[in-house]
């Protein structure tokens, strides 16, 4: 039987790009696989029932809106029945919502913009995996993804955070979202990355290349937890 | 499983499925995540629906001081037994019978102090 992969998005501060993360991700399974994904909008603010109301989403993206707490695990074993993978958009809070979704995770995703602040955030955040982990006895990966980067070149600033973490043995993706109109326009939309025209977005096939990226990078940690997993069963 | 390694041409979603130890059940499970979120501090609580926002607007009303001023401004918060609140309750709801007046839970503890530090 297929395992199908639980993705989260996980930042205690709001803001950092987990929604725009998620759906660039989403977009990109789609596209390049044209398998059928769960997206559970797990966010008070619903920000994923805004997208879709646009009426252009792809047929096989479901949209889950989740209520609380107390519907979350059962939404996530749902879109596990129904697709080949499923990602959680969760809001940006400390909330108890997001330790049941790191409870089903096989990949944690921790948005961060390239300010200390930011990264103080996403300690919280690994420390909350590494804690379930140990708890449910189950492997739960985790890697910070830097969102939201200056175009133009890479800031003092993210340099020596991205230098902070790797000595601190904190996993980084080995990819970045750039802050690109792209990404912002699919909200204003409604539509899927590769659904853009030239027309729609100036840069697109920078943003498309980013996305690809972006989707190899978290494959090859599914992947390589996977091979982990069935080498240590 | 095939693993296709730096296959940058197309992506793949197929993964086998790898036991994960025995299920837990659902009470062991909430007991658990809410026993991490403690410790690691995400004890919030998601609202079970957001409150819905009324577009109703309500007839403004004139200011007027409230009539009721009790002068207890202390919160006081705290979980206690579901046979000791329905206690509170009905000594409240009877005290106000008999005395044809509003006698809030909040006196009814105070009362029951009084009486305490009375007999003490």
């Amino acid at each position: 039987m297929s395992k199908t992969p639980v993705i989260a998005f996980v930042s205690p501060k709001g803001g950092v790009g987990k929604t725009t993360a998620a759906l660039t991700l989403a977009s990109e399974f789609i596209h390049q696989t044209g398998e059928r994904i769960s997206l559970i909008d797990a966010d008070p603010n619903y920000p994923f029932k805004r997208w879709a109301a646009l009426s252009r989403k792809p047929h096989n993206l479901d949209i889950i809106c989740d209520e609380s707490e107390e519907t979350i695990l059962d939404n996530i074993e749902r879109a596990k029945q129904s697709s080949k993978a499923v990602l959680i958009d969760l809001e940006g809070t400390k909330n108890m919502r997001v330790t049941y979704a790191v409870s089903k995770a096989d990949l944690v995703i921790i948005p961060v913009q390239g300010s200390i602040l930011d990264a103080n955030e996403a300690a919280e955040a690994i420390k909350l995996v590494k804690r379930t982990e140990k708890g449910f006895s189950r492997k739960i990966d985790y890697a910070i993804l830097f969102t939201r980067l200056p175009a133009a070149l890479l800031t003092r600033n993210f340099l020596d955070i991205s230098d902070q973490l790797k000595k601190a043995e904190i996993q980084v993706l080995d990819a970045q979202l750039i802050e690109r109109e792209a990404f912002k326009t699919l909200f204003s939309t409604g539509r899927c990355l590769h659904d853009l025209s030239a027309g729609h977005v100036s840069g697109l096939e920078k943003a498309k290349a980013d996305a690809s990226n972006y989707a190899h990078a978290v494959m090859d940690r599914l992947r390589q937890q996977s091979t982990q997993s069935i080498q240590a069963a | 499983m095939t693993i296709i390694e730096n296959d940058r041409a197309k992506l793949s979603l197929d993964f086998d499925d790898v036991e994960e130890g025995a299920p837990m059940s659902r009470p062991e499970i909430e007991q658990l995540v809410e026993q991490i979120s403690e410790e690691v501090g995400f004890r919030s609580r998601s609202p079970l629906t957001a409150p819905a926002k009324s577009e109703l607007t309500l007839p403004e009303q004139p200011k007027r001081r409230a009539r009721f001023k009790t002068g207890r401004t202390y919160p006081f918060n705290t979980k206690i037994k579901p046979e000791a609140y329905e206690l509170i309750c009905q000594l409240s709801d009877e005290a106000t019978e008999v005395e044809q007046r509003p006698v809030s839970m909040a006196e009814i503890i105070e009362r029951a102090l009084d009486r305490m530090q009375k007999s003490s």
